[in-house]
């Protein structure tokens, strides 16, 4: 409905958001309107067919069962881990070569929580022919999982997350140099401290919060002081 | 008309002053504590903590422009 007549600009609200039939149905996560074709003959107000389809329709979760409890249900939320495991396995099947968390999920790795919305994922890409770099391969893989895009975003196990191929030889060398963090038992590869402060100070991502980001890393005891140098230097960058 | 030092209850003179100095200084060693306990929490910890940030800054930059598709509290576990 939204992307039919508002523009996608209806949104549905924080409490509703991510709301569903998923149990054993056909009509698969997310809500909206779904359109099933019936096939019929010389009907014009009643259909015995669509009501038939209709009814198989409404059974179809219904025949799972309810959840045996609360905890059961507390149970299906998809877990951050899972959103980690699913970069592993991106990497492990080829579509990207390799990554490195980055942006504010990955100050929450190293300093105290940020608020955002998002996680944004350093990535290089499989060596492809041509000099123009694709996400077509991302984007594939997705929605073979049955993770939705949008707009810049992949749902990830209920994470958007953003997918940015490293755009510099910085961005390159971060990602290389990433630390390899275990979160429950999935290792996670996490752009580190030095190299996010850099990030932070390029030109083009020189934005107030970023710079209040990089302050924030700059006051960690455990930062390189001499390796943030040594990169700054590196890539003719400056406070 | 009454002057100022008219106007002072006896009982503030009890009230113990401390020179500003003293009063910002305590205040910036308790915010960079709570910085520092945030930074060493446990990951699943932060990570909730991004969570229930989401749903206090949501409101607000809903009230200064309109939320983005991605702007919502996530709905994942730790």
């Amino acid at each position: 409905m939204s992307a039919a007549f508002y523009e996608s600009k209806l949104l549905p609200h924080a409490s509703t958001f991510g709301q569903g039939v998923r149990a054993g149905s056909r009509l698969g996560g997310g809500a909206g309107i779904v359109f099933f074709p019936v096939k019929h003959d010389h009907r014009a107000a009643r259909s015995a067919e669509e009501a038939r389809l209709a009814a198989e329709i409404v059974e179809e979760p219904l025949a799972a069962g309810p959840p045996p409890d609360r905890a059961a249900l507390k149970w299906r939320r998809m877990p951050f881990a899972d959103t980690l495991r699913a970069l592993n396995t991106m990497k492990a099947e080829g579509v990207i070569a390799e990554y490195g968390i980055a942006g504010a999920m990955a100050m929450v790795f190293w300093t105290e929580p940020v608020p955002t919305f998002d996680l944004d994922v350093l990535v290089l890409m499989p060596p492809a022919e041509g000099a123009l770099i694709s996400l077509q391969g991302i984007y594939r893989w997705a929605e073979s999982r049955g993770y939705k895009a949008q707009h810049e975003h992949v749902l990830i196990e209920g994470l958007p997350t953003q997918f940015i191929p490293a755009p510099d030889p910085l961005a390159r060398e971060a990602i290389a140099a990433a630390a390899e963090i275990d979160y429950q038992g999935v290792v996670a590869r996490v752009v580190r401290p030095e190299y996010l402060v850099a990030l932070y100070l390029q030109p083009q991502a020189k934005t107030p919060k970023r710079r209040e980001r990089a302050a924030m890393l700059l006051a960690l005891p455990s930062l390189n002081r001499e390796e943030v140098g040594a990169i700054l230097e590196r890539h003719g960058l400056s406070f | 008309m009454r002057s100022l030092s008219d106007m002072v209850s006896r009982s503030d003179s009890r009230v113990e002053v401390q020179p500003l100095d003293d009063l910002l200084q305590r205040l910036w060693q308790g915010k960079a504590e709570l910085h520092r306990r945030h930074s060493t929490l446990p990951l699943p910890e932060k990570v909730r903590l991004v969570m229930e940030l989401q749903r206090i800054v949501m409101p607000m930059i809903a009230r200064q422009r309109p939320l983005r598709s991605w702007e919502r509290p996530w709905e994942i576990e730790p």
